[in-house]
């Protein structure tokens, strides 16, 4: 199974008005274990000011 | 473990406690005098929530997050705006290198230490990336190393307060003018670049420094060569 942290918390933006690619994002490997895992990924602001998301992807995921 | 391929989280604004940016710049690269503008975002988030704690590196684009971002965070955003620190072109003068010395890691990890009465606290991390080269890489405060680390790890030292050249070295150096306060703490990253080849030198916020620490090991590290 993956070791990511990171789980969907509610339903994605309808759309998202500024994409920020090409940024690092690390976290703990999981709630259990404080070891950081680093991956790339992108932000994307919501349209409605309420959330944002972060998109995580290993490196056999590229680019 | 295998990483999965791809994954998106959704962060609601109001799930939000605490958001600190660090900034600082890197020199430019050759044929350019621009400088270039890296971001470490810290967020931390309610209990319970997966993850609770993250952070997202971005260059230049970090500006145009927090401008974007800035009135949705309001006062639980705190902006840091650290020294740059530059590319040592000769480094002739360190005489101390980086393979004089050996790293090994301490398990547990010790408990983080008081600051000395009068004296200021120095902690240096390392941050771990997969498949980094190991190699020790050595911090020199006015020509004397006080912690050497490799991808991973990170030790602490005082020093008296005053005025300081940080040169952190391995097949390259970075430095950096500070001048330290007494009862205060300090928090520097040895920044691995081109796999661990490199090293950078960067200064951070204690939120930023202790997230790192979380997963890192102390690095109990000696001198190996006279």
């Amino acid at each position: 199974m993956g070791s990511i942290a990171l789980t969907a918390a509610c339903a994605l933006p309808a759309s998202a008005a500024t994409t920020f690619k090409d940024v690092r994002i690390r976290c703990a490997a999981s709630p259990k274990d404080p070891k950081l895992t680093e991956y790339a990924g992108e932000l994307a602001l919501d349209d409605a000011g309420r959330a944002f998301t972060v998109e995580c992807r290993s490196r056999s995921a590229g680019s | 473990m295998q990483k999965p391929e791809r994954r998106i989280v959704t962060v609601p604004y109001a799930d939000i406690i605490k958001v600190i940016a660090d900034a600082d710049a890197s020199p430019p690269v050759p044929g350019s005098n621009e400088i270039e503008r890296r971001y470490w975002l810290y967020f931390e988030r309610k209990p319970g929530a997966n993850p609770e704690r993250f952070v997202v590196e971005m260059g230049q684009d970090g500006a145009d997050f927090l401008t974007k971002t800035r009135p949705l965070f309001g006062d639980r955003l705190q902006e840091m705006d650290f020294p740059l620190g530059l590319e040592l072109l000769d480094f002739s003068s360190i005489t101390d290198l980086n393979l004089n010395y050996s790293v090994r890691l301490r398990r547990p990890n010790p408990p983080f230490p008081p600051i000395p009465k009068g004296r200021a606290l120095i902690v240096v991390v390392c941050p771990g990336v997969e498949d980094a080269k190991k190699q020790p890489i050595n911090l020199d405060a006015n020509g004397r190393v006080v912690a050497v680390n490799e991808a991973g790890t990170y030790s602490f030292v005082n020093l008296d307060p005053g005025e300081y050249t940080l040169v952190s070295q391995a097949g390259n150096a970075r430095s950096m003018r500070v001048k330290l306060e007494p009862d205060k703490a300090y928090y520097f990253f040895q920044d691995l670049i081109e796999e661990g080849q490199k090293t950078g030198l960067s200064m951070h916020s204690k939120e930023v420094a202790l997230f790192e620490i979380a997963g890192a090991s102390y690095s109990d590290w000696r001198r190996e060569k006279y």
